[in-house]
């Protein structure tokens, strides 16, 4: 049997058992180790071994991931979220559908301090969601906004998801943050956009709320510096040069603690909490990246991504079919799995076919735009059924809105995520074209 | 759970550091001499203390979406059967990692600048893994337990 068909089925009982509950990064381990020791054998795995999870563990490039993660979490408690909706609602709030434009809005400045969906989804539907409803706003439009806008947390840099994907391919973390600048502010517009549209064909969706005086508006912006300090610090200073990414985050990590001081948010218990919280989600994260790097080693002994990349080079499809066509194994996985494990798992097998077809940008580009796109496609698969993570935590906060009506409330938002997908194939300018040289 | 605390009081004297050093690059240009070793080196024993509380909480992330349904009895005999294979592949890993840090300690392997030796680093990973090998093999009791419980 050839080592790539034993790939093949080693992906295959991998996915097996992942189905049968066995944790995805455990489950990329074991077949990792038997695909393996077939191949090779053992005894060589266990060379490996020794060095590798020293080389992944302490790794001043990964140093970034807690440390996002724990600003993300502080984030979530310290208030900002509050702040941040009351500012932009003070500005778009009087409008109809105004509190749902202020949400997204929300959402997606909360993405700029905060590197994960669920947690954008959480802290913004907690604070957001009660308003809406003493508005009279629809359950559909109300959850399915705010399902739609956590989707902008791992969107909007910093992206615990692009992180990963830099590392993977060996490409620069703060060139792939730039890339996702344009095609996050198309969305926050997208969602807005399909906002307006909703509110106008069904007027009786959302009440318009009382306009806020200028007054009420001064004091609103005011609430909003210490945030944007905090933005403007982490993503100016990565995107200036000023700070390296992690340096970014450890900033980041202590001005947050500093604006939860100030808002009387922080209490030894809560600390305890983002601690807690932040330990669980790293530990599920390094198991994924340590199993993975087992399963890599594996997949790249067995030469099946490169076999595969020259079997397509080989049949001469257009590179945009290509590309098609793992943009809908994307979508279907994305049904059935969390975006990290996606993009760890699919990564190293379609990285390099996509990288030796011509799609007539150069090497970087490619690879920066590849990123950004599988980033999204593996974003629409947080808010589609089965799985749908940022749909179900939106309506376990929202107390009374049927699952039906959420799903149905996501879907003009999944229409704009498919035109801005369609947008970024046509025109792969509008990620790489903001780097300057 | 202690561990997990310590794990976040380490995160925190790692930004606290990283904190000093960039403000001392460019208030005073002294920055911490090898603040990014102290980084690279700290991220490993932040992850090593949280490895096995991750477990312990059942914080790792399974696909559900096919077996939601299934009976309670199914779906416990598998998260066991997970948990277990969890145990073993990491006791695997910590002891490599604990044969690789010998290794880096006969060889004397250092970092560049504040020549810490690396071979405590690769004995805190191998602590932490078997801490989450244990942790992989004693969940399955607790879930045994929970479900005779609950019967």
């Amino acid at each position: 049997m050839s080592s790539e068909i034993i790939a093949g089925l080693m992906i295959l009982f991998m996915l097996v058992i992942m189905f049968l509950r066995v944790p995805i990064g455990i489950a990329m381990m074991v077949s990792g180790v038997i695909g393996y020791s077939i191949i090779d054998d053992f005894s060589t795995l266990t060379y490996y071994m020794k060095g590798s999870s020293f080389a992944q563990m302490a790794s001043h490039s990964l140093a970034v991931i807690p440390l996002f993660l724990f600003m993300g979490n502080l984030a979530a408690r310290s208030g900002i979220s509050r702040s941040l909706f009351v500012g932009v609602n003070a500005f778009i709030g009087h409008r109809r559908g105004g509190l749902a434009l202020a949400a997204v809005g929300g959402c997606g400045l909360f993405g700029a301090i905060c590197g994960s969906s669920l947690a954008t989804a959480a802290t913004m539907g907690s604070v957001a969601l009660p308003e809406m409803k003493r508005h009279g706003y629809h359950g559909a439009l109300a959850t399915g906004a705010l399902a739609a806008g956590g989707t902008l947390g791992i969107l909007i840099p910093p992206s615990i998801v692009l992180i990963i994907y830099a590392i993977l391919t060996e490409q620069n973390i703060v060139k792939l943050f730039m890339a996702a600048m344009v095609p996050g502010v198309m969305a926050v517009i997208g969602y807005m956009l399909v906002i307006a549209i909703v509110v106008k064909l069904n007027p009786h969706y959302a009440d318009k709320a009382e306009k806020a005086s200028w007054k009420e508006r001064g004091r609103a912006l005011i609430e909003l510096i210490p945030a944007s300090l905090l933005f403007i610090g982490v993503l100016g200073g990565i995107y200036g040069g000023v700070f390296t990414p992690s340096e970014a985050a450890a900033y980041g990590v202590i001005g947050t603690i500093a604006i939860a001081l100030i808002n009387r948010q922080l209490t030894w218990k809560s600390f305890g909490e983002c601690i807690k919280q932040t330990a669980t989600n790293t530990g599920m994260i390094f198991v994924i990246i340590l199993g993975a790097d087992i399963f890599n080693a594996f997949l790249s002994l067995s030469g099946m991504p490169q076999t595969l990349a020259d079997w397509i080079v080989d049949t001469n499809m257009t590179p945009m079919l290509v590309l098609m066509l793992m943009l809908a194994v994307y979508l279907v996985l994305g049904c059935l799995m969390d975006s990290l494990s996606m993009i760890l798992l699919t990564v190293p097998i379609f990285f390099p076919a996509i990288m030796s077809l011509d799609f007539g940008m150069t090497y970087e580009q490619t690879a920066l735009w590849f990123g950004i796109i599988c980033l999204i496609v593996v974003e629409v698969g947080m808010i589609t059924p089965p799985v749908g993570m940022n749909v179900f935590i939106i309506n376990k906060i929202a107390d009374g809105v049927p699952m039906r009506d959420t799903f149905i409330g996501v879907l003009p938002f999944l229409a704009s995520d498919f035109v801005r997908v369609i947008l970024l194939l046509l025109f792969p300018v509008l990620t790489w074209g903001i780097i300057p040289d | 759970m202690w561990l997990a605390l310590l794990g976040g009081a380490v995160l925190t004297l790692m930004a606290i550091t990283t904190v000093l050093s960039v403000a001392g690059r460019y208030f005073f240009s002294a920055p911490i001499q090898g603040d990014t070793e102290i980084v690279q080196m700290f991220t490993a024993v932040v992850v090593a203390l949280c490895l096995p509380y991750c477990q312990m909480r059942l914080g790792n992330v399974i696909v559900d979406v096919l077996t939601a349904s299934a009976p309670r009895a199914f779906r416990m005999t598998m998260d066991i059967i997970g948990s277990l294979l969890l145990g073993g592949l990491f006791a695997i890993l910590a002891y490599y990692t604990y044969d690789g840090g010998l290794a880096a300690a006969k060889y004397g392997n250092e970092t560049m600048m504040l020549r810490m030796k690396e071979w405590y680093f690769y004995q805190t990973i191998a602590f932490g893994f078997l801490l989450t090998a244990i942790a992989g093999f004693a969940k399955p009791i607790a879930l045994l337990a929970d479900y005779e419980g609950s019967k």
